[in-house]
């Protein structure tokens, strides 16, 4: 990236040449600088703010925020001239900029959305229930399992007759509830059963019941925290 | 028997313990006084309960562990007895296991010929068949 520098009463004025946008933003944020910079991409343009040494605000045409932000550091070239007292109208960046660098870097050597033009955060999406539950009963030593609501629903199962393993649980996790409640014990979170060959986990709350009947080898801090 | 739980207390953490006979109910306890006794023939039904439960779905089970919002409660079965233990979230798991381990070896060999701790209703004892008592006399006259 090629820069050109308008700078103010102080300090250097130059071309510096090779630098990236990335080395232009540590230099700002280091100097604890409080000004915008325009930076010229190949055919589109954004401004970068900062204050107080963090990247508090960018745009690019109609995007704004870490999208514009990324978006600005996905380019290969452009130039940049500094803006001096120019603040934002709105502060849309919250992030501390080390994090931002940091994530712009992981999602450039991953280099999955480099060539996806507009599309800027590769934010993960968020895991569905089922996601989960797939992921913890796919676990080689569970051998069956089934995750249902309170009022009844079987909503996600492995191994033969889950209708059965959900009834069976339903009865328990109330019957458990009662001996908590006579031990003065409240909000029934894990059960664990322990049998010579076989081992239960359960997880209760509110509004689900998710119980996993597994080999004697199996792993419950593992299995809750595929759940967690 | 009773000295059996209270060396369940030198795990820190242990709140109290009881035993149940295999049919629940309780033979002994050691527990702190809040909880009276009133709830151990419900908590007795109720964890034979679970256990015949489970073992209609998965196996016999062995050992029950139960985790609340601040405690935990464990639960043993022999071919006996129940131990039931409640602790604090805090509890040393494998030195509470040992624990427990020792303690079934003893309770077990007792508890077969221990009578419950809490009376239980008598069951309504069947009428006795009224015998007729016959009336003697000796010459007209009725004898004792």
């Amino acid at each position: 990236m090629q820069s050109a520098a308008i700078l103010a009463h102080k300090g250097f004025d130059g071309v510096i040449q090779g630098a990236t946008l990335s080395d232009l933003i540590q230099m700002e944020c280091l100097a604890l600088s409080t000004r915008a910079v325009r930076v010229q991409g190949s055919g589109t343009s954004g401004r970068l703010f900062f204050t107080g040494g963090q990247v508090v605000h960018a745009e690019v045409g109609e995007m704004k925020g870490e999208v514009a932000l990324f978006e600005m550091l996905r380019w290969a070239t452009g130039s940049f001239t500094v803006e001096e007292g120019v603040r934002p109208i709105e502060e849309s960046i919250q992030r501390d900029w080390h994090n931002l660098l940091l994530e712009a870097a992981h999602h450039a050597d991953e280099g999955t959305q480099a060539t996806l033009p507009g599309s800027v955060v590769p934010l993960p999406p968020p895991k569905s229930t089922s996601d989960i539950m797939n992921e913890a009963f796919n676990d080689s030593e569970v051998v069956h399992a089934a995750h249902f609501t309170e009022d009844g629903t079987l909503v996600a199962s492995k191994g033969e007759d889950p209708e059965s393993l959900q009834c069976t649980f339903a009865y328990v996790v109330q019957l458990l509830r009662h001996v908590g409640t006579s031990l003065g014990a409240e909000n029934l979170k894990e059960i664990n059963l322990l049998a010579p060959e076989q081992k239960a986990l359960c997880l209760v709350d509110e509004k689900s019941t998710t119980v996993m009947i597994t080999t004697a080898k199996a792993n419950f801090a593992n299995l809750t925290k595929k759940l967690a | 028997m009773q000295h059996v739980l209270t060396a369940l207390k030198d795990i820190p953490g242990v709140v109290g313990s009881f035993v149940l006979n295999d049919k629940g109910t309780l033979v002994s306890r050691e527990m702190p006084s809040i909880y009276p006794d009133e709830i151990y023939p419900e908590m007795g039904r109720r964890l034979v309960g679970v256990y015949e439960a489970i073992a209609l779905q998965v196996a016999s089970l062995g050992d029950l562990v139960l985790k609340f919002e601040g405690s935990w409660f464990l639960c043993r079965r022999t071919a006996q007895c129940f131990l039931g233990i409640l602790t604090t979230e805090v509890v040393n798991f494998p030195a509470l296991k040992m624990a427990t381990n020792v303690a079934l070896k003893q309770l077990d060999e007792q508890v077969g010929s221990m009578p419950p701790l809490l009376a239980e209703k008598p069951a309504v004892a069947e009428a006795a068949p009224v015998v007729e008592v016959k009336k003697r006399f000796w010459r007209g006259t009725q004898i004792e």
